[in-house]
């Protein structure tokens, strides 16, 4: 986590970590950002990644996210962890740009269908024009290392970003469901369910290639 | 076993090792999959998909910290400069409602003192008094003012750009 790659700024345990950020933050610190961007330049990506399925937009709205992280910066109070607090912004950031580029919502009516269908439901087309362009590989199809990792590829492209969402930050970004709640603005359950849904895609993929899995619910 | 047994092995497992989850919940779900044949399945394959995903490795273009880093240093110097010249604005302005007020109160004896000696009428070395001074510095620090808040507008626009 971030407490053991910045412990050489001084930085001991998580909350005097947050403490410090907020800190920094409030002053407007430009050293402390920069130190920011370096720590989370593959974390944020990699979830702006799995919300936006695109390379070039997840880069842009990495470095909207930071100038919102500067002027929004006092909002910070160093309570709670920062990450959810970046990701948050983040997050935001994507649905403005969504909303302004006339795309489905993140939240939208579409995506609380697709909560409400049965198991396929988390496997239907994301948000508009989101990874679409099937000529170029996705960046999940980029990142996937062995065969696993390329069966779920396959399964990261249909599946809808808001269960891409959940998985990235429940499993690579180690947040508690109470975090990822707050990230996404919604209330635990709804974590839940779509944690649920997430993983049964990607044991969907899985299991194709070992049949004898028995998954069914008794 | 019942369904419902099964379900709840799933559910924890689908949460992960979330910190919600008791030691005595731990037992319980190790104690069922050593049992439970499907459920072993589903919590191996789950470990797979999870594990899957960890094995992602995204490319991030190696120039986008710098390229970040940079805009971040304009952005903070130019709002550095915004906050700068809000201060001065509101610097000024307070100093033209102190000049009105105490400015005031101090010249009007002079005045008065000065239009008796012109013999002027009241109405006149008062109105007199209104144009010539009240008004001059009252309307500075209302520009003052408006200078203020159309910085803050162009400020905005351009956070929004
Ligand atoms: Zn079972």
């Amino acid at each position: 986590m971030l407490a053991a790659t910045l412990t050489w700024a001084g930085f001991v345990d998580q909350a005097s970590e947050a403490r410090t950020i907020s800190e920094g933050l409030r002053r407007r610190d430009v050293a402390i950002l920069h130190k920011l961007v370096e720590c989370y330049q593959y974390r944020l990506t990699r979830y702006l990644l799995y919300l936006t399925g695109r390379q070039e937009l997840a880069e842009d709205l990495f470095q909207e996210t930071w100038l919102r992280v500067l002027e929004r910066g006092s909002q910070f109070d160093g309570r709670s962890r920062f990450e959810p607090w970046l990701f948050s912004i983040a997050r935001n950031l994507t649905m403005d740009h969504f909303r302004r580029k006339k795309m489905i919502s993140l939240d939208s009516p579409a995506g609380a269908h697709q909560e409400n269908n049965s198991s396929s439901g988390a496997q239907q087309e994301p948000l508009g024009a989101n990874l679409a362009d099937r000529n170029r590989p996705s960046p999940f199809e980029l990142a996937a290392r062995g065969e696993d990792a390329a069966r779920l590829a396959q399964a990261m492209i249909v599946l809808a970003p808001i269960y891409r969402e959940v998985l990235v930050l429940r499993f690579q970004e180690q947040l508690s469901l109470q975090e990822v709640a707050r990230v996404i603005g919604a209330p635990v359950p709804t974590v839940s369910s779509r944690l649920r849904r997430g993983l049964e895609a990607l044991r969907a993929h899985l299991e194709v290639a070992t049949p004898e899995g028995g998954t069914d619910v008794h | 076993m019942s369904t419902d047994l099964h379900a709840q092995a799933r559910t924890l497992l689908d949460r992960g090792d979330a910190p919600g989850i008791s030691p005595a919940e731990q037992a319980w779900l190790h104690e069922h999959l050593r049992q439970c044949d499907p459920c072993r399945c589903y919590a191996e394959l789950t470990a797979r998909a999870i594990q899957g995903l960890s094995s992602f490795s995204f490319t991030v273009d190696p120039g986008l910290a710098a390229r970040t880093q940079a805009a971040l240093t304009r952005r903070a110097q130019q709002m550095e400069a915004e906050r700068a010249r809000r201060s001065m604005y509101l610097r000024g302005f307070a100093l033209a409602c102190l000049f009105t007020v105490i400015g005031s109160l101090l010249a009007w004896p002079g005045w008065a003192y000065v239009a008796r000696r012109a013999q002027l009428a009241p109405w006149e070395w008062q109105l007199g008094f209104s144009l010539f001074w009240v008004l001059p510095s009252a309307s500075i620090a209302m520009l003052l003012l408006v200078g203020m808040a159309l910085g803050n507008g162009r400020s905005n626009v351009r956070s929004l750009a």
